[in-house]
Formats: C-alpha cells, structure tokens, sequence
C-alpha cells in the first residue's frame, strides 16, 4: 500500500492509459459488429484496429511496464509480430538519468565519484534500457561499460505487473487465477533483473562456461565498481547481431555464428541447468575477429532438476512411444489435466504433441537449416492455428508449467535469431546421455 | 566528543529528543543549549553542502538546474545519517519549517540560491519577470520543503524514492522559471499596448 502512495499520479495517468486502451478495444469491436451486419470490416482489420489501439496505449509506457507489456503481449500472441521491433524502439525513449543524479548515485553506492573510480568517465550516457542506462569508462587504458539503473525501478515492478494483468487477462478473455503463476514467474525473473549483484554473478558464472567456448566473449566482470545498482564490465568492441543478420552474404561465417550460439546456449542448459533468458539480437555481438560476443545476464532462469528431466523426456523416441509413460509426463507438465474430459484430453494431447513435433524437429536432425522456409511457415500457421482455435478459449487453455515459460521465449529467441541468420546449425545429442527419463 | 556528537548519540540510543543540557551531558549547559546545537547542525547542512558540491570538479560545468540537483541529493545524503532525528524534529516543533531552527539554513540556502538565479538569469535558463522575480527564491524554498516532507516519509531502501522525486520536483521548479508561453504573451501584450492596440502610432 505504502510504495503505491508514493507516486500517486504516475500510477492513475498510467492505468488511465490501459483505461482508454480498453474502451478503444471495446469500440472497435461494437464498431465491426455494426459493419459486420451490414457486411463490411474483416477480422483481420478489427485485430489490426485493435492491435494498434494496444500498442500505442503500451508505448507510452515506461521501464518495466513497457517490458511486462512486452512479455505479456508479444510473446503471448496478444499483438502481432510485427510490433515487437516498435516496442523495441519505444523502449529507447525511455527516461535519462540528470548528471547530478549518476553521481548521486556512485555516492550513494560506492562512496565515490565515477572521475575518482575510473581515469576516465563519460557522464552522457551512450545507451538507454529499459531499466538502466549505459556509460563509457576508461580505467589503466581498458574500455569500460558502465550500467546504472533508474532508482526506483524494483519498487515499482509489482505495482506496474499488477496495472498489465487486467488489461491482459481482459483481452484474452481468461480469469486473473488463470495467468497468476506465470505473471509471478515474470516478477520473479523482473525483480531478479534489477539486482545488479545478481547479474554480475550470473555473469562471472557465465565467463567460467565461455571458457570452454573459444568462439563465445563474455566480458569480464568488476564487482570492486559494481554493486546492486552500478555494474561495471569490459566494453566488447564489434557490430551489434542485428546489424550483422542483415548484411548480404558470409552465410559461412553465419553458419558458424549460429553454431557457437547454439553450443554455448545448450551447454547452459543441459550442463548447468541454467540460461540465458534473454535471447535477443541486442544482447549480441560480433567482435572484430569474428567471435560471438555476449551481454546482460540480468535475465538468467534456473531449471528445477524435475522439471529439466520431465520437459527433455519429450525428445525421447522411448518416452514418445510409451503411451503411460507419456501421459504422466505430460500431466506432471500441466499440459493435460486429470480432470479433463476424454475430448478435453484428446484436444489438448493433440495440440502439444503438435507443438513437440515442431519445436523439437530442429533438433532431431543431424543438421537443420534454418534457412528453410518451409520450417519457418509451418512455425506460423502453427501459431495462427493455436489463437484461432475456439476451443482454445477461457482459462482452461492456460496450461503449462511455469518454467516451461521462459524456455520457450529462449526457444523463440534463438531460432528467431537462427532463422535471421539462415543458419545451418545441429543441436549435440550427448546430453540425452545424462537425462533421467520420467 | 563535541556537543553534536553527543546530541546524535542521545538520539541514536534513546530514540527521542533530548529535551534539557543535562540529558547529554552535565558539562555543556554552561556555554551553549539544546537548541543552540540543533541549530548548529542544520547549518552544517548547507555549508558542508555547499563545500562538497563545489569541491566536485563537475560542479561548475553544470547548468543552474543541474547545479540545483546536485545540491539537493547532496543535501539529502548528508541528512540521510540523522534521518531519525530529523524526524522527530518535525514531529516535535510546530510549524517546524518557520521555526528558529531552520533560521541559518534557510539563510545559507537562500544565499546559495540567490547566485543560482542570478547565473541562470544570465545564461537565460530562468526567465526574469516583472513583480514576481523577488519571489523566487520562495519557489525554491517551497520546492526544497516539498522534498523534505516527501524524503521524510520515503520508505523505500537507500531512499531511492526521493531521488526519483528530487528529479521530478527541480525539473519542474525549473520548467515552470524557464521563458515560456506566458513570457511570450505578455511579450505581445506590452507591444499591443504601447501601439494602443493598433499600431498606427509610431
């Protein structure tokens, strides 16, 4: 109650704004209606109608809620695809930090000035995030990033979570108990990300694994400037990933890229049961000799032991082919439910075997092209197949383990990345070697 | 230990205001009172403030309204230590921010901000306005009051809460001083008038 007070007006001019988002969202629908008697609108133009109504409510938000927003609406399908770049690029308008105030905060936190801490300080900021802007430092001739976060970022994150979910539970037409664990698992993972000592651990433990990677730079970390607001890393020189997707050619250099992301990704995974979560092309770069560079371990998930075991048994030729056993997995993964009805079971089984088939049919093979269109239009009407389903409606339809969320965003993440690259990459087999079938 | 230090500890162990010299020691009541070492601390405030921000070498690159937030989130890290005493401070005196114990503060904050007006008016970050321009120094004060009532009650770890709102305040302290609409318009008023509405007088 106490943290909602503080910044009233903020708080009421930005729900006010998801306010208008809805009655334009429930115009729209009033107005196809109309038209729909008369013959007119299309469904795609009503879904396109509204998809803009969202969006231009969401972009006006800032920090976290733009990111909640992000989550809630782009990865679950609320708006289209093409959005998502948008958003990316609402989120640069994000607020700046005053000098004064980039110093107030190495006061605060470190008990120094940045000019005492480095030999060199850049107090304009070169990059905004959402939560956090980027300095450039110089300490013994060595470059420097320096991230500093909004104060009151971590405060505000519950409250934000807790202005998107209405709107969200609204458009999809589920109860709030519906989508409530997998909204905790985005705090969690939220609240996490603005815990800098969090990050740079993360980012230590990552360094360790990229040691078995030579093709893979993490940067170094410098916990002695670095605390839970201030994070201070080595600069990695080179072109951001999504510069580097679309120049022409190099599909060989494109082909290897891909493969060091794939091996460094799955080595988190399998080896530590624990990844990077935040699989975008920003957080990437490809460094002057040519090895994959990469940032932000702000949004790292950790995979519980059960569930690893009971999401990779879903690869095994064994597992697919044992009814029983299937079923257990399935229901232990909440993706059918012992009180479903035999239709109800039988939908539902469908669908995710469906969706196993596809996702995991990059990794079957010995190599996959991601270059493959087919792949990627099979990918699509999947998706359209599932938001158009009727049956998939209601909060009966909002299934699945909440670890299985970020997985599968990492999931998008990569072969989004892998299909911008065209890659022909293949996914090691050797960690079925040490899976514990269910 | 100095007369400060002894009142600090007081308060940091009994949790309350010492009310009589004896409270915190038997020896000082000769020379000085209570509310004589009060007033010596909050005077610290503004002029270990004032020193730190100019001793900052970034300090004098600043623009009158960064130069303003320095001074502020200085000001505010340097109250940060004696948050409880402040507190009770307030909760104590009536009136608390006309009370004599601010008296000095106030008038080294206001000295400071006078030359702040006077360096933004000639840079033409602050706009000079006829009848209101003696008030000003009102506004900032007004402003550093809000700041401290909302500082006050922040609960928020490491008070990050103030900073956002810090930020938020001076900015529109400044916004509201800056040449705006209104300037242009009574800009426009005079001209209309001195022409008599019409301009056919030369």
């Amino acid at each position: 109650m106490e943290s909602q007070n503080k910044i009233p007006t903020g708080k009421v001019a930005r729900a006010s704004k998801f306010f208008k988002a809805g009655i334009k969202v429930g115009g729209n629908y009033a107005a196809h209606y109309t038209k729909k008697i008369f013959g007119g609108e299309s469904e795609e133009e009503l879904d396109r109608k509204n998809a803009e109504a969202i969006f231009n409510a969401l972009s006006q938000l800032k920090g976290t809620a733009l990111k909640i927003a992000q989550m809630l609406s782009v990865d679950t399908g609320v708006l289209p695809k093409a959005y998502a770049e948008k958003f990316a690029m609402a989120q640069n308008n994000a607020m700046r930090l005053s000098a004064p105030l980039v110093m107030n905060t190495f006061q605060k936190y470190i008990g120094k000035s940045p000019y005492e801490l480095f030999d060199e300080f850049n107090i304009d900021a070169v990059a905004a995030a959402s939560i956090g802007q980027v300095h450039e430092a110089y300490k013994d001739g060595k470059r420097l990033a320096v991230k500093i976060q909004y104060p009151g970022v971590a405060d505000s994150i519950h409250s934000d979570i807790n202005m998107v979910k209405p709107f969200v539970t609204r458009y999809l037409r589920v109860s709030p108990q519906a989508i409530h664990q997998y909204a905790e698992e985005i705090e969690d993972r939220l609240i996490e990300e603005t815990d800098y000592e969090k990050e740079l651990s993360n980012g230590q433990e990552a360094f360790r694994v990229a040691l078995n990677h030579p093709q893979i730079v993490v940067p170094k970390y410098y916990p002695e400037w670095s605390n839970h607001r201030i994070l201070t890393m080595d600069w990695i020189e080179g072109d951001l990933l999504k510069d580097f997707i679309n120049q022409e050619g190099n599909q060989e250099l494109k082909n290897r890229i891909g493969q060091d992301l794939v091996d460094f990704f799955w080595d988190q995974i399998h080896h530590y049961k624990k990844f990077h979560a935040d699989l975008h092309p920003g957080n990437f770069i490809i460094t002057a000799d040519q090895k994959l560079g990469v940032i932000d371990f702000g949004c790292e998930k950790i995979l519980p032991e059960d569930f690893y075991n009971q999401y990779f048994s879903l690869t095994d030729d064994e597992i697919l082919h044992d009814r029983d056993r299937l079923r257990k997995v399935l229901i232990d993964l909440d993706f059918i439910r012992e009180s479903d009805t035999p239709e109800e079971e039988k939908l539902y089984w469908d669908v995710t075997m469906k969706s196993i088939e596809i996702i995991s049919r990059p990794l079957k093979v010995d190599r996959f092209d991601f270059g493959n269109e087919q792949y990627n239009i099979d990918l699509q009407s999947f998706g359209e197949e599932l938001t158009s389903n009727q049956e998939l409606k209601g909060d009966n339809a909002v299934r699945g383990s909440k670890h299985a969320l970020f997985l599968h965003r990492a999931f998008v993440g990569l072969f989004t990345i892998l299909y911008g690259l065209k890659a022909q990459v293949s996914f090691d087999k050797e960690f079925k070697s040490n899976l514990v079938l269910v | 230990m100095t007369d400060k230090e002894l009142y600090r500890a007081y308060v940091k162990e009994k949790h309350r205001l010492p009310k009589k010299n004896n409270d915190i020691d038997q020896s000082i009541g000769k020379y000085t009172s209570i509310q004589q070492i009060e007033t010596e601390i909050w005077t610290e405030y503004a002029t270990m403030t004032l020193t730190q921000c100019v001793e900052d070498p970034s300090f004098g690159e600043y623009i009158a309204r960064e130069k303003m937030l320095a001074y502020v989130f200085v000001l505010f890290q340097n109250m940060n230590a004696d948050e409880e005493q402040i507190r009770l401070q307030m909760r104590s005196t009536i009136k608390w921010w006309t009370s004599p114990l601010l008296k000095e503060f106030k008038a080294e904050f206001n000295s400071f901000v006078k030359t702040l007006i006077d360096e933004g008016q000639e840079r033409g970050e602050i706009q000079k306005r006829l009848y209101i321009n003696n008030s000003y120094p009102v506004l900032f004060w007004n402003t550093l009051l809000f700041i401290f009532i909302f500082w006050s009650k922040d609960t928020s770890k490491h008070k990050e809460q103030t900073d956002v709102a810090v930020e938020k305040w001076i900015n529109l302290l400044f916004d509201t001083l800056a040449p705006n609409a209104v300037d242009s318009a009574v800009d426009l008023a005079q001209f209309m008038i001195k022409r008599k509405f019409y301009g056919i007088t030369k």
